[in-house]
This record gives C-alpha cells, structure tokens and sequence, in this order.
C-alpha cells in the first residue's frame, strides 16, 4: 500500500495503473444508494486523490486506463 | 397505488438524463427508495451526499403503478448508506421469477434486459420534485 491521499492508503494495483497506462477512467458506484455512478477522468494519482478525498464509506471505485477500455484489466476497489 | 418511489439524480441543465436510471453489470434491480414521510427526500439526498456523490442533486418520483405495469416485482433490500433509517427504505424493482427464469435460458443479463425495456419508460415517467 502507497499513499496517495493524506488519509486514505491506495491499493499498489491502482498506483501500477496510473504508472503503467495514464489517464484512467474512474467509476464511482454508489452501491444500494439510489443513484448511479459518478465518472471522473485523470491523469494522475493527484487528481485521483482530490476525487477520493471527497468519498465516504461504502462505495465502489471502477478503475480503467482509456488505452484498455474494452480489455479485462479493470482495478476495482471497495471502500 | 398511489405509493411513489424516489431516485437520487443529478440535474443537468435542468434536465434529468436516461442514464440516471442505466443498471451496471450484475445489478439485478434500479436502486431506489420507497417515498416516506420520514425519512424525507432531503435527508435521503443528504445520505447520498455523504457518500460523495457529487454535482446538482435532486430527487425524482416513480410511480409504483409504472412499475408494477412493467411486470417488474418489488423487493426490499437494505440501503447501502450511512443512514440505518434511509436504507430501511431501499427497493429494488426486479424483473419476475419467470422472466429471471426466461432471461438465463437465452443467456441475457438481466441488466442488459433491464436497459433495453426498463430503463427509457422509468426514465419517461420520472417526475423531479422540489
């Protein structure tokens, strides 16, 4: 685990993406909230942390570079 | 059947976008909330929002009737909020047993189905309230 936000710890897998393949289509799906997802595009891990600093608990964050969005390498992470 | 429920959306222009009522890969019903007294729909608004979901929210209501004449079944199922007395409200419309039953014999997801037949009539008669 690598530390992107000040207070949230990153998985390696979603570092390794944005390292690897940038920029990286994030899905935010509110799971049994009643309202769909919310999507962000970014370049980097600052502009990934400023999306995670603003979400709480019970979300599920989609993870995919644009160069693979039709291939299976998608980095999903629950919070 | 006057019961209505509601789906936290974000406004656009002041429009509601159909994709606001699209289901995910394996998601088997719309995520929605019975209408109550209490909790209101600010304070389901305000559970969503502490998710962080972003951007212009409001609600809309779906008639039950809607749904009921889609042949979907009502199912209650627990929010996923941080709000205990909001996802004592959750619902999700499903299709019926025998088109869950239907759908796995032809090898259709049931989002896919829910997309294609479900989602522009919840979309059409979705109504935003103050």
């Amino acid at each position: 685990m690598n530390t992107t936000s000040a207070t949230v710890n990153v998985p390696a897998a979603v570092l390794e993406l944005f390292d690897a393949k940038p920029p990286v289509l994030v899905e935010v799906r509110f799971l049994r909230m009643g309202t769909p997802s919310d999507w962000f595009l970014c370049d980097d891990e600052r502009e990934f942390s400023t999306v995670l600093d603003r979400l709480g608990i019970g979300v599920e964050i989609h993870l995919r570079s644009v160069w693979d969005l039709a291939g299976i390498a998608e980095v999903i992470w629950k919070r | 059947m006057n019961e209505e429920f509601l789906r936290v959306v974000v406004v656009r222009r002041g429009k509601v976008r159909p994709t606001e009522f699209r289901l995910r890969e394996a998601e088997n019903g719309l995520s929605l909330f019975r209408k109550v007294d209490e909790p209101t729909s600010t304070e389901i608004i305000d559970a969503v929002r502490a998710a962080g979901k972003q951007g212009d929210l409001a609600v809309v209501e779906i008639s039950v009737k809607v749904i009921v004449d889609l042949g979907l079944r009502i199912v209650a199922t627990k929010g996923g909020t941080l709000n205990e007395a909001v996802n004592a409200i959750h619902i999700e419309p499903r299709p019926s047993l025998w088109r869950t039953i239907w759908l796995k014999l032809r090898g259709r997801p049931i989002h896919m189905w829910l997309n294609e037949f479900v989602t522009p009539r919840l979309a059409e008669s979705a109504r935003l309230i103050d």
